[in-house]
């Protein structure tokens, strides 16, 4: 970047950057304080975390409530679900309890006692699709654009990500296929241009992210040329199309077992004729995995030796528990940190690296933990990178208030906004349970009594040794 | 000599997402198919019998690819290869197990090192797809290592309880024989290996005959025991065929032993032949048979369709089916039937037919003529009864190996060969439930009892195929193949097999005689009391 300029800009020195992301995550938490005072006790993002806030404490609770939220969507009528929600969480009454919660819960919004079983699977079913709805916009992308529409209206941006049974046909890639097109043709027409910050980004308003297993019936590593030439025969002509139409498209990250070859693949995506130079492509770099730098560091090389522009939405990952399990299945070395505070630290590196490299790729944070966020705002403030080169990114329905902050000051930001069937979307619900109910949790430490301090702290304080739990 | 062992871990696959990984795995094909064609034969005594008349062994997936040449045994190498166990047997049995231990740890350090040949050669000489032939290779290294760990825990007598003073009362355990271990050719190095090693480890001296489909890979592995410093006569490699080298293992009374895996008709052939007597045999033969399979999965109403989906594929068409415990009957409850079924035809018109040894290949060939001619006419059955979800088309492949597409029925009645036959071949019959406990039913009607699924979010139903599924190993939410030595202890029940499960805590005894033992330790009145005395 700074090539031919050796001077060190002084603002950069680590402890100038320390400095300022204290400065700039205080400011923050006492933002989102009054953002938070402004919710009236009752809202339902009260009331569900007030259900988390019973469920975490408990583990062997929160593995049976995952469970059951899992069967739920599978589940058909009052009789199945009732009979289901007493094997999984029956038997386990007390104040803590999700049975008791669930009672409570019929009994505060329907006025019924549990007496019988009806009003316990109608209870459950309430609170299972208020959860559902919380994380989960809607069933299909025409149902979700009036509140797309509205969060333009409020100044922020949006990438829509469609949840889908996994693919394991030929037609199903097909299938997907059709629906990613439908939404880079149609969703366009039904949206007005951005305002507030988020104007500032010069990019498309229209912005979908993409699940490249979701375009091939074997979506398999080992067969590098044979997954390439099924997942590019359909991924080609969308990223055509949303070229021409003015879209964005961001690649999603999967597992790691993935990585190489999604990277792969969008090398590949990227030499093709008529994508060449496009700036409308995203990719993600997950700073849990410990390789997490060199695969950067190789694309961007790759990026760099190609005069190819890119986003790079970097987020910690979501996968970590299965990361693990898998990991010790095989008898792999495990391919995430598991301290906490070792992707923390990942984080904060890669987010130097990015935006040193900003005339190259467009970062995107995506992190709800005000300490990394503050991090790179510190970062960004001392490279002095121009506020529309870069965005941060929450996800729908986890961070409400921590957005409108983050857009308070003058910040483009972007909601990953999920949208499918309710069956489809149970895998990335319970992803959502999971963080939410774990210690690291931005929910757990935003209902508790706040030790901005402790919060606020650099990840490579020795001192940070926690487990690592999930990350948000 | 001994040297301590850690605990038992797993040999893990390779990850093929790692370049390194499939860069190694292509260049071994590349040198293994430049070796080709190898040559084996019979290796009786450490000594390589030069034979006339050698059999061809030509690749599933391209019957133009010779992969070698193997002398077949008969009758009179089979007792030569006795003559030469049985001589063997006073010197290795009375071995101390910490020195046939290492002998064998070596020779898994030595496979470790040369894994990937050795899944090279599988995939040419049986058509294993890249990641089944390495697994199957990492198989082989784990019977080794846990068998040697059952070894040395073996080699200590046990003491009995209660303990009473004056008396000494112990379990200890001894080696029985030659043993003859006659091996299959779907698992081509991992059932072989790992029968011949439980029974030399236990001390036993071995005929080991490989599959005639498969001589190449365990003469491989003879070599490599040799290398590894395994003393000659110990284990005696006989390649043959089951009509004469077979049968006359089975009948010699100097073979104290069978130790078998393969099909139903063979291993009850071996039974009512061990159950004999002939003059100068002074014991009963002991047998270890596994057999086949006609498994079943059930789906139930609260499954998670996708995570079936995926299991159901592998399980049913991996390795074409060629497994004893492949799906291939597969309940599913009638609120997810149609919806499942669909899905299930479009994935298996979406597997990928190929030779084993391009990566793409999720489906390779079969075995032998023999065995598409036998797959193709339990196909036709099923057409004849109209009631085809799906039946696939190799293509031209079919003219090149013994490839058959994967075949889907259903509606068939229950008494229907295709239902109730193991066909060992990619076809897979679906049947309806009305409820789940109609599905056990229908999963127990069948004279196999080798490995069961179910995919099921019902506590309830989990729990009760825990307590009525019959069948050896039961497998929840999950596929119904890949069972892992150590972790999951595989082996059947009903005509599916007799004997204790392999790769688990009881499979090394069967190759051992146990002996109690009970001293009486008074001398005058007098004997150590151990204890308080109260």
């Amino acid at each position: 970047m700074q090539a031919g300029h050796p001077r060190r800009h002084p603002e950069l020195s680590e402890t100038a950057i320390e400095r300022r992301t204290q400065e700039i995550g205080r400011r923050i938490f006492e933002l989102r304080r009054r953002q938070r005072a402004g919710l009236r006790a009752l809202t339902r993002e009260r009331l569900d975390e007030a259900a988390m806030e019973r469920v975490m404490d408990d583990e062997e609770l929160r593995y049976r409530l995952l469970r059951f939220v899992d069967v739920y969507p599978a589940l058909r009528g009052a009789d199945q679900i009732a009979n289901h929600f007493e094997q999984y969480l029956g038997g386990r009454d007390g104040g803590g309890s999700l049975a008791a919660m669930l009672a409570r819960l019929a009994y505060v919004v329907g006025g019924t006692h549990l007496l019988s079983r009806y009003p316990l699977a109608w209870a459950s079913r309430l609170a299972i699709q208020s959860v559902a709805s919380r994380f989960i916009a809607g069933r299909t992308p025409e149902a979700v654009a009036p509140q797309l529409a509205g969060m333009i209206r409020e100044g922020f941006l949006f990438s829509i990500d469609l949840l889908g049974e996994k693919v394991v046909s030929e037609r199903e890639a097909d299938a997907f296929a059709a629906r990613y097109l439908a939404m880079i043709e149609n969703l366009g027409t039904r949206l007005e241009p951005p305002l507030g910050p988020a104007a500032r980004l010069a990019g498309p308003v229209v912005n979908i992210s993409i699940k490249l297993s979701s375009l091939a019936a074997r979506f398999d590593p080992l067969d590098r040329e044979g997954t390439a030439a099924a997942v590019l025969g359909r991924v080609v002509p969308l990223l055509e199309a949303a070229r021409a139409a003015g879209a964005f498209v961001n690649v999603d990250m999967e597992h790691y077992e993935l990585r190489d070859l999604t990277l792969d693949l969008i090398r590949r995506l990227l030499a093709v004729e008529t994508l060449r130079g496009w700036d409308g492509l995203g990719m993600v770099t997950q700073s849990y995995l410990r390789d997490a730098a060199p695969a950067l560091e190789s694309m961007l090389a790759w990026l760099r030796a190609h005069d190819q522009p890119l986003t790079v939405r970097l987020v910690k990952g979501a996968y970590w528990d299965s990361e693990l399990i898998w990991a010790r299945q095989r008898g792999w070395p495990v391919p995430v940190w598991t301290l906490k505070r070792d992707s923390d630290a990942a984080f904060e590196h890669l987010s130097r690296r990015l935006l040193e490299e900003r005339a190259l790729v467009r970062p995107a944070f995506a992190s709800h933990n005000v300490r990394s966020l503050a991090h790179a705002l510190a970062l960004a403030e001392g490279l002095e990178a121009a506020p529309d080169r870069f965005e941060l990114q929450v996800l729908y329905g986890m961070a409400g208030p921590l957005a409108r902050t983050l857009t308070g000051l003058g910040h483009p930001v972007r909601i990953y906004v999920p949208c499918g069937e309710p069956i489809a979307g149970m895998a990335y619900l319970v992803r959502r349970i999971l963080e939410n109910t774990s210690n690291e949790s931005f929910l757990r430490q935003s209902s508790r009594i706040e030790d901005e301090a402790q919060l606020l702290r650099s990840p490579r304080n020795p001192n940070q040794a926690t487990r690592h739990e999930k990350l948000v | 000599m001994a040297r301590a062992l850690e605990e038992f871990t797993n040999e893990p696959p390779l990850d093929f997402a790692r370049e390194e990984a499939r860069s190694a795995m292509a260049g071994a094909l590349a040198e293994m198919r430049a070796r080709l064609p190898l040559l084996a034969g019979p290796i009786i005594a450490g000594k390589r019998l030069e034979m006339a008349g050698e059999t061809e062994i030509r690749s599933p997936s391209d019957l133009n690819l010779l992969v070698g040449r193997c002398a077949m045994g008969g009758a009179a190498e089979a007792n030569q290869a006795i003559g030469a166990a049985e001589q063997a047997f006073p010197t290795w049995s009375r071995a101390p197990a910490p020195e046939r231990t290492s002998i064998f740890l070596r020779a898994a350090d030595e496979l470790r090192r040369r894994r990937l040949e050795f899944a090279a050669l599988e995939v040419f000489e049986c058509a294993k797809p890249w990641r089944e032939a390495d697994a199957d290779v990492c198989e082989a290294i784990d019977f080794i290592h846990y068998y040697a760990r059952e070894a040395l825990r073996l080699s200590e007598p046990r003491p009995m309880q209660p303990q009473i003073p004056g008396e000494r009362n112990d379990l200890s355990w001894h080696p029985l024989g030659v043993t003859a271990v006659i091996g299959p050719w779907n698992f081509p190095l991992a059932i072989p290996v790992g029968m011949m090693s439980a029974a030399a480890l236990a001390g036993n001296t071995v005929v080991w005959k490989p599959a005639e489909q498969s001589p190449l890979v365990v003469a491989l592995m003879m070599e490599l025991l040799e290398r590894a410093g395994l003393p000659a006569g110990v284990v005696n490699l006989l390649p043959g065929r089951g009509e004469d080298a077979g049968q006359t293992l089975l009948d010699s009374p100097r073979v104290r032993m069978v130790a078998f895996t393969g099909s139903k008709e063979v291993g009850l052939h071996i039974l009512r032949a061990c159950a004999g007597v002939p003059v100068g045999q002074p014991f009963v033969k002991r047998t270890v048979i596994e057999m086949g399979g006609k498994n079943a999965m059930i789906v139930d109403a609260s499954a998670d369709l996708d995570a079936a989906l995926i299991d159901i594929l592998a399980s049913a068409f991996g390795y074409s089916g060629q497994k004893c415990s492949a799906l291939s009957r597969l309940i599913a409850h009638e609120e997810i039937y149609d919806p499942l079924v669909e899905r299930l035809r479009e994935g298996a018109a979406s597997l990928k037919i190929a030779p084993a040894w391009e990566p793409g290949c999720q489906l390779g060939p079969l075995i032998d003529a023999a065995a598409r001619a036998k797959t193709e006419g339990y196909i036709g059955q099923g057409r004849a009864a109209e009631r085809s979800i799906y039946v696939g088309e190799a293509g031209e492949l079919a003219a090149r190996g013994h490839f058959v597409a994967p075949a889907i029925f259903d509606g068939l009645p229950v008494e229907h060969p295709v239902v109730q036959e193991e066909i060992f071949g990619p076809v897979l019959v679906v049947l309806r439930a009305r409820s789940f406990e109609e599905a056990l039913a229908i999963a127990n009607d069948t004279p196999y009892g080798l490995t069961g699924g179910v995919h099921s979010r019902t506590p309830a139903h989990l729990e009760l195929a825990r307590e009525r599924f019959e069948c050896g190993n039961l497998y929840l939410n999950r596929g119904t193949t890949g069972a892992i030595v150590g972790r999951q202890p595989f082996g059947g029940t009903k005509l599916s097999g007799i004997g204790a499960k392999t790769g688990g805590p009881e499979y090394l005894q069967q190759f051992m005689i146990s002996r109690a033992t009970s001293e009486n330790l008074m001398r005058h009145g007098y004997a150590p009391i151990k204890g308080e005395v109260v």
